[in-house]
């Protein structure tokens, strides 16, 4: 316990210099189980806190899926931004990203999970459904912040225009977050919606922002989902 | 559990460019084409080659026209460090392409958006590989002059940016190709 909590504090304090410190191709596989660890429960507790918007069973399927909101998209984004780096003429070793998206991923759950009483308190004011997205969507952001930053700053210098290397990363993060978001929700249920762990895979995050939008200036159209790509293709009757 | 907090560790140099990495970068094309259009199967057999045509043929188009703009100047550099240059670029962009295949695997696997990701990869692909090249190709020149020479360093920048130019609008027309075929 006294390891996690020494751990927790340096991810918070200076997670590259822990980075730096065990990058030597050893420690990876010993400090990966607690950093995942710390991710799962910082993640779990604010999925909790998201959750209570609701209640019920959101509870307990917002504290499932946010673990997964916030370890699925670096290791989709992770060989982009490899590849967008060496590109640049910096030499990343696998190992070294891989701590530095762990420690990043575990410095970003932390800072969640202390968002999360914030969260619950405007939640306890009945706070409108939209607002409620909202509000969550910005606390993942300002928490995940930090994390992104810590990450970058991790990488070796030198290299060539390194900021179109830095703009590709944050891209890249950036979609594999949205996507997988769209994919788990609902975070925090509709009002009049029943409770349910996942929805269908249809349309992308993309049309449902565009509908959002639309909607707000009255226009209740564009609403209609629509079942896409491999895993969205209805069967035949 | 031994945490410790250490200075930097050195940053490693840039590795030689291997044989087998212009394979894997032309690889790294092809295979993003099939993830990201895997929705798609009809578009695959006609946008695949489109794919690798876009960077490919665009290199191949313009550096003769740049090795003979280069010697017709009287700059310095050897060809095969400009060669070195081009190619080292290619492979950057096709890695880079490798690299975005789980993300357009995502897309297209649970949205209709692949044929999007893949051109904004290929556009965004040549567009960093390309600025990145132009760099390494006045680097190359500079490291050939023994002694400062703004002339000839003029002469350089002239002929990168425009053969920069006409590498990007090629690659745009063959991309437009591309983008037919998808949409």
């Amino acid at each position: 316990m006294t390891s996690i909590l020494t751990l927790t504090a340096a991810v918070l304090r200076d997670p590259n210099a822990l980075v730096d410190a065990h990058d030597n191709g050893v420690d990876l596989p010993r400090l990966a189980p607690p950093l995942l660890a710390i991710t799962v429960i910082g993640a779990a507790l604010f999925g909790l806190m998201v959750g209570s918007q609701r209640g019920e069973l959101q509870l307990l399927y917002a504290a499932v899926k946010m673990p997964v909101l916030l370890l699925a998209p670096p290791l989709v984004a992770l060989p982009a931004l490899h590849s967008l780096w060496r590109a640049a003429g910096v030499e990343v070793r696998w190992g070294r990203l891989s701590l530095a998206a762990l420690a990043a991923m575990a410095r970003s759950a932390v800072l969640a999970a202390a968002l999360g009483p914030v969260l619950w308190l405007l939640y306890s004011l009945n706070l409108d459904y939209h607002d409620a997205v909202l509000l969550m969507v910005a606390s993942i952001g300002l928490a995940g912040l930090p994390g992104v930053a810590a990450l970058v700053r991790a990488l070796p210098g030198g290299g060539d225009l390194r900021f179109l290397a830095a703009a590709g990363s944050a891209l890249a993060l950036f979609l594999a977050f949205a996507q997988t978001g769209w994919l788990l929700r609902p975070f925090i249920a509709r009002p009049q919606a029943a409770v349910s762990f996942l929805r269908p895979v249809e349309e992308d995050v993309f049309s449902s922002l565009s509908a959002t939008r639309a909607s707000s200036k009255g226009d209740y159209r564009g609403w209609e989902v629509r079942s896409a790509g491999v895993l969205g293709e209805e069967e035949a009757p | 559990m031994d945490i410790t907090l250490a200075s930097p560790a050195p940053r490693s140099e840039t590795a030689p460019l291997r044989p087998l990495a212009v394979l894997r970068a032309t690889g790294g094309w092809l295979l993003l084409a099939v993830v990201a259009l895997a929705a798609e199967p009809t578009a695959l057999a006609e946008s695949a080659p489109l794919t690798l045509a876009a960077p490919a043929g665009a290199l191949l188009l313009t550096v003769p026209a740049l090795l003979v703009g280069h010697q017709f100047l009287n700059l310095r550099a050897a060809p095969s460090a400009l060669l070195s240059a081009l190619l080292r670029g290619y492979c950057g962009a096709g890695d880079v392409a490798l690299g975005l295949t789980p993300l357009a695997l995502l897309f297209s696997a649970t949205s209709a958006l692949g044929p999007l990701i893949l051109m904004v990869t290929v556009g965004g692909a040549g567009l960093q590989a390309l600025a990145v090249t132009l760099l390494r190709l006045a680097r190359a020149e500079d490291a050939a002059t023994a002694e400062p020479d703004l002339a000839a360093k003029g002469r350089m920048v002239v002929l990168g940016l425009a053969w920069a130019a006409l590498t990007a609008l090629i690659g745009l027309r063959l991309s437009f190709d591309l983008a037919n075929s998808l949409f």
